[in-house]
């Protein structure tokens, strides 16, 4: 037998194991969600998109999607559509407004809440506001994430960063604590902002993100800016510095 | 797969559009499972998928192609549920394998072992045509038509795909050969 052969069949029975059901759970979960999504009407009909396009005013359609995406995100957790760029994105359980900077972004509310202590990430945080740029055109593909979660009474700033640098540490051993980062202001706040940088992610080497915290209205705000692994180079620090403080320019606390 | 039963599930029939997805639901989670390596997120992708389907269905003109669509869906899920995932790292979140062990044995852990590593650094692209073509058993040119990719960029990937799972399999050979764990 040839290793060309032999190459593939290991490959075979390799990938031949695993399992090959679908839980039934999965298949209940799914058509539990079908009411809330509305088929597209096919595209081939004369004439139908060119009709909606019409009849739906730009602003109108936008508020059907922003409605579409928020009740899709809050039951799915992750499901996205895009959103264009300088599209002012309100979050009420957050109380904030981003006005997203150029290319096409996608956003996900991910459901529950963030609680004190906890370690949050992009997908699976509980609380996590997540937008997403893939399209190189308008600078380096981004995803931006963030959550947000009362204060106690009479702690400070500083010991509340403190318990998120402490979560942070208990999962990315990589994170510097955020006192050593430099205070800018974010929706007129004061703001610890700071790059960290861990060398050893799998895949693609070192890897570096734009780490925020800040604080209004007796809430604390955690927000991370990632480069998007493309197989290509990581950007420079300084350019995801640039483009994390383009993204935190335009966000602004709703509310005292 | 019968073309009542897309036409009816183009037309807002949930009854025929569950089961399609009894039909093929199978079929694409082995896939994402091969894809992802990871049960959660392949359960994620495949619920993922069915729901842009149910979305999708009405605008699809030939039934014909309903499962090679169904499979450039699934791919495009696992591709996102990849970006997510390599966005941290797995010392960080630990991923079970969850490879049963089969009864003849073929593959030794350390085998095992070795193919997994390969596979991981794998682009989701290569991943995709390397499960649909030694797993599925699709040609280039179907998995070119599931994908929307030339034949060229296929085998392109299935190349590459390939030279470093055989270097992966030479590696544990070599090891074998020389006296070290089997």
């Amino acid at each position: 037998m040839n290793r060309q052969l032999d190459v593939d069949r290991v490959l075979e029975d390799w990938l031949a194991e695993g399992p090959s059901r679908l839980p039934d759970r999965v298949v209940r979960q799914t058509i539990d969600q079908l009411d809330d999504i509305q088929q597209r009407k096919p595209r081939w009909l004369p004439g139908s998109e060119r009709m909606q396009r019409l009849i739906l005013p730009a602003a109108g359609l936008a508020a059907v999607l922003a409605v579409v995406v928020v009740t899709y995100a809050s039951r799915n957790g992750g499901f996205s559509v895009g959103g264009p760029s300088g599209t002012p994105f309100t979050s009420a359980r957050h109380g904030y407004t981003v006005v997203l900077p150029a290319g096409q972004w996608t956003f996900a509310e991910r459901p529950g809440t963030w609680g004190q202590g906890e370690f949050f990430d992009a997908n699976s945080g509980s609380g996590v506001d997540y937008y997403e740029r893939l399209d190189p055109s308008n600078g380096t593909p981004l995803y931006v994430y963030l959550a947000s979660q009362p204060i106690p009474t009479g702690m400070t700033f500083d010991a509340w960063a403190a318990t998120h640098d402490a979560a942070n540490q208990r999962e990315m051993a990589c994170f510097q604590p955020q006192g050593q980062f430099e205070t800018v202001h974010v929706g007129g706040e004061p703001a610890r902002v700071g790059v960290q940088r861990c060398d050893q992610f799998d895949y693609a080497g070192a890897w570096v993100t734009v780490q925020t915290l800040v604080a209004h209205g007796g809430r604390g705000y955690a927000i991370y800016v990632w480069p998007v692994y493309r197989g290509t180079a990581m950007p420079a620090e300084s350019q995801l510095k640039s483009e994390a403080l383009d993204w935190l320019s335009r966000f602004s606390f709703k509310g005292p | 797969m019968a073309d009542d039963l897309i036409d009816r599930a183009k037309r807002g029939d949930k009854e025929a559009f569950t089961t399609l997805v009894l039909q093929v639901g199978d079929r694409l989670y082995s896939v994402a499972y091969r894809i992802l390596r990871d049960a959660s997120r392949a359960e994620d992708a495949v619920q993922q998928t069915f729901l842009i389907a149910w979305r999708e269905l009405p605008t699809l003109r030939d039934d014909g192609r309903l499962e090679a669509w169904l499979y450039r869906l699934l791919v495009n899920a696992c591709y996102a549920e990849i970006r997510h995932t390599k966005r941290w790292q797995p010392g960080l979140r630990v991923v079970p394998l969850e490879i049963p062990v089969t009864d003849d044995a073929q593959l030794s852990v350390d085998r095992r072992d070795e193919l997994e590593r390969a596979f991981r650094r794998l682009s989701g692209e290569q991943r995709a045509v390397l499960v649909l073509h030694h797993y599925l058993g699709l040609s280039g040119a179907e998995i070119g038509e599931a994908l929307g990719l030339t034949p060229g960029t296929v085998r392109s990937r299935l190349h590459y795909a390939k030279q470093l799972m055989r270097a992966a399999i030479e590696a544990d050979a070599r090891t074998i050969a020389s006296g070290g764990s089997a």
